[in-house]
């Protein structure tokens, strides 16, 4: 009994801490384009997700898909 | 017999690359008369520009050019321009303009990089660019070269060599008018800056610089001008008569375009797969395709291509996760 109870209030500690507040980032999303062409790379911090480059609006798309999953500023 | 062959295989070889020559610009706004140095039909909307081309404009004439790096050139009425060399290899540009006569306008977007060289030149001076907007002229006073040269933004190495000036070189920053016999007169204290406001209002518009050296040889106080131009409520007369580009990007803008969060597609300038996707965004959206695009060298060739793939548009790589 004591035992469970133990691992009772062990569990709460737990879940009470991981529903804490969301800390936004600060990260900056950005796009560049290719030097030649008019397509354009996400950045984040000056530094491209992957080596896609997208049309503009798609791009634009792209860093707010980023910045809802926290993973940029809005 | 078999050295005749092969000359002849380097002969043919050679004409094809020169037949092939790649278009480095597009003619954005064209109102007026311009031209090609050597072709006969006027300069259209959306005609090609290549390495080598002379560009030259008649009276009463707006040129304005896109190059492939993104950089702005417009010409003003009587002007001259060579781009005498450009080309991109690995990324890396190099640059060579001439400009021989007439008032011109370039905004270099892309900012130079290493290992790149972008140099505008005339008969008294040469511009080495690292990533600006320039306003510049070259005309004659009484028979003599006289250059002018304000900076809007960004930074400009200048070789005076030419001049014969104590200096050969100056570093001229923002706001900062040049004339080349002024220089050749007082030396380069006579360098002098214009005001924020109106470096603002010049960078704001589309005008051409005044000529800052007039026909008897008496020099324009570019300053005093827009305080005048100030009290009129209106740009300065010089500003004026010197650009005709106010209001002509809206009337000549081409129709077939696409506005997108910012940038401006030109459609009948962008490659099948660009302009596909612009045009059909929407539909394909509510489909939920979408396109990224990707460059590989060809083996063999050495070049990047540019390839388009298919993606769902909720999904994006993420290498940084």
């Amino acid at each position: 009994m004591r035992k469970r109870l133990i691992a009772l209030i062990f569990l709460m500690i737990q879940f009470s801490c991981s529903s804490g507040k969301i800390i936004p980032t600060t990260d900056v999303c950005s796009v560049k384009k290719h030097y030649k062409d008019n397509v354009f790379q996400v950045l984040i911090n000056k530094k491209p997700i992957n080596k896609h480059w997208y049309i503009h609006e798609d791009a634009m798309d792209v860093t707010k898909m980023l910045a809802d999953e926290n993973k940029c500023m809005h | 017999m078999k050295v005749l062959t092969l000359l002849s295989l380097i002969l043919l070889f050679n004409g094809t690359q020169v037949a092939a020559a790649e278009d480095v610009a597009r003619v954005l706004v064209v109102k007026g008369n311009a031209f090609i140095k050597g072709i006969e039909t006027p300069i259209e909307l959306g005609t090609a520009i290549k390495s080598g081309d002379t560009l030259i404009t008649k009276a009463a004439t707006l040129l304005k050019v896109r190059f492939i790096d993104n950089t702005l050139i417009s010409l003003g009425p009587n002007s001259i321009f060579e781009v005498k060399n450009f080309k991109i290899n690995d990324g890396k540009r190099t640059s060579v303009f001439h400009f021989l006569r007439g008032k011109i306008r370039a905004h270099v977007k892309e900012k130079r990089k290493e290992g790149e060289s972008i140099i505008y030149s005339n008969a008294e001076i040469a511009l080495g660019v690292r990533g600006t907007e320039i306003l510049a002229n070259s005309y004659l006073v009484k028979g003599a070269p006289s250059t002018d040269v304000l900076l809007t933004k960004g930074a400009v190495k200048m070789n005076l060599s030419k001049l014969g000036t104590s200096v050969a070189s100056f570093d001229l920053t923002p706001g900062k008018a040049f004339n080349s016999n002024l220089v050749r007169q007082e030396g380069i204290s006579s360098i002098k800056s214009i005001s924020k406001a109106s470096l603002d209002l010049l960078e704001k518009g589309d005008e051409f610089l005044p000529s800052l050296q007039a026909k008897d040889g008496s020099f324009l106080d570019l300053e005093e001008s827009f305080k005048r131009a100030k009290v009129n409520k209106a740009l300065p007369k010089t500003l004026e008569k010197a650009s005709i580009a106010m209001a002509t990007p809206k009337v000549l803008a081409p129709t077939a375009s696409s506005i997108a969060g910012g940038f401006k597609y030109i459609l009948k300038n962008e490659p099948w797969d660009i302009r596909d996707a612009v045009i059909n965004r929407e539909k394909n959206k509510a489909n939920n395709k979408c396109y990224y695009y990707f460059y590989k060298s060809i083996p063999g060739s050495g070049e990047l291509e540019r390839f388009r793939r298919e993606r769902d548009c909720n999904e994006y790589e993420n290498d940084l996760d």
